[in-house]
């Protein structure tokens, strides 16, 4: 073995670089992998942050409550259906910021959840 | 960047899709992954229609597929000359033209999603190899169907933890693609140091 990287160290230098550049590679995506799916596996870490490019329907989804709950969350957006607006567009237009606008969000989802046997 | 990329998909619909997975198919650094879980996310949530959301996805992987062939064989007849001019280059080239038309089909399919990091670059080795257009076309477009229906229907059936699913694949094909060419250049180096392995310190035949 010892001869073998002697020799690769000598004529193939920059290879033998490569080789461990990707093997140092493979093992920081491996460590990534595993830490992201533990991380994910708790619950507590579930529900998705509020951001700016989220519809009504896709918190609604993320938040598993009805949207006609979140719409009053998200000052009544007519009929509770579906609004193609954005977190970013909903809070600019009422002068809140995202983080307003997630505290409104928990505190809905938190009432619905309450209420759910 | 990211952020911008998911608000371009709620604004301007499906086309962004197209256009983001089109220019991944370049190397071109866009969130495609994540794009596209997103994008089945939104047809979950009624903010997207699933089949026009799989049709622009796929649709942009195999023109950006077909875009970097191109490339890559405009820029192999250029590099022709270069290439013949000295006899280990084009033996090298020549063996290389052998295993494309042998392992091709099988390479260009993985690499569209199993080990999709590399896929733009098999793009390019494939046009300057000037692997036969049909094989690429066919592996290519079965290859992207699989990549497009993986990450749009977990988007769509998970859309709830998105972010986790990104997260979790975004370096699960990174591990696969780095490891690939850990296993590939590993077996290189172990078989070009083996002569001199068994006869002490003599020194083997160059590779190249």
């Amino acid at each position: 073995m010892i001869t073998r990287l002697r020799f690769l160290w000598t004529h193939h230098r920059a290879l033998l670089l490569g080789f461990a550049a990707v093997l140092g590679l493979t093992l920081f995506f491996a460590i990534r992998t595993l830490s992201f799916t533990l991380y994910w596996m708790d619950p507590a870490h579930r529900d998705q942050t509020l951001a700016g490019w989220m519809t009504p329907g896709y918190v609604s989804l993320s938040y598993d409550i009805p949207p006609h709950l979140l719409a009053l969350a998200l000052f009544d957006i007519p009929g509770g259906e579906p609004s193609h607006q954005t977190m970013a567009q909903i809070a600019e237009n009422h002068g809140l910021t995202i983080a307003a606008l997630q505290a409104r969000v928990s505190l809905a989802a938190g009432i619905f959840r309450e209420g759910q046997p | 960047m990211i952020d911008t990329g998911l608000a371009l998909i709620t604004s301007y619909g499906v086309g962004v899709l197209f256009v983001t997975t089109f220019l991944s198919c370049l190397a071109l650094p866009v969130p495609a992954s994540l794009m596209m879980l997103a994008g089945g996310g939104f047809a979950a949530s009624g903010d997207l229609v699933l089949t026009q959301t799989l049709l622009a996805a796929f649709c942009g992987a195999v023109l950006g597929d077909s875009a970097g062939y191109g490339l890559g064989r405009q820029g192999g007849a250029q590099l022709s000359g270069w290439l013949n001019a000295h006899p280990g280059r084009a033996a090298l080239r020549a063996k290389a033209e052998a295993s494309l038309q042998t392992w091709g089909g099988v390479g260009v399919f993985l690499s569209r999603w199993l080990f999709s990091p590399l896929g733009p670059y098999v793009n390019l080795a494939a046009g300057l190899t000037a692997m036969n257009w049909p094989q690429f076309a066919i592996a290519g477009a079965l290859g992207e169907a699989v990549w497009v229906g993986v990450y749009v229907g977990l988007g769509y059936s998970f859309a709830d933890q998105m972010t986790a699913i990104g997260q979790i694949l975004g370096n699960a094909s990174g591990f696969l693609a780095a490891g690939l060419l850990t296993v590939v250049l590993g077996r290189w180096l172990w078989k070009w140091a083996t002569p001199v392995a068994r006869q002490g310190d003599n020194p083997g035949p160059h590779p190249i």
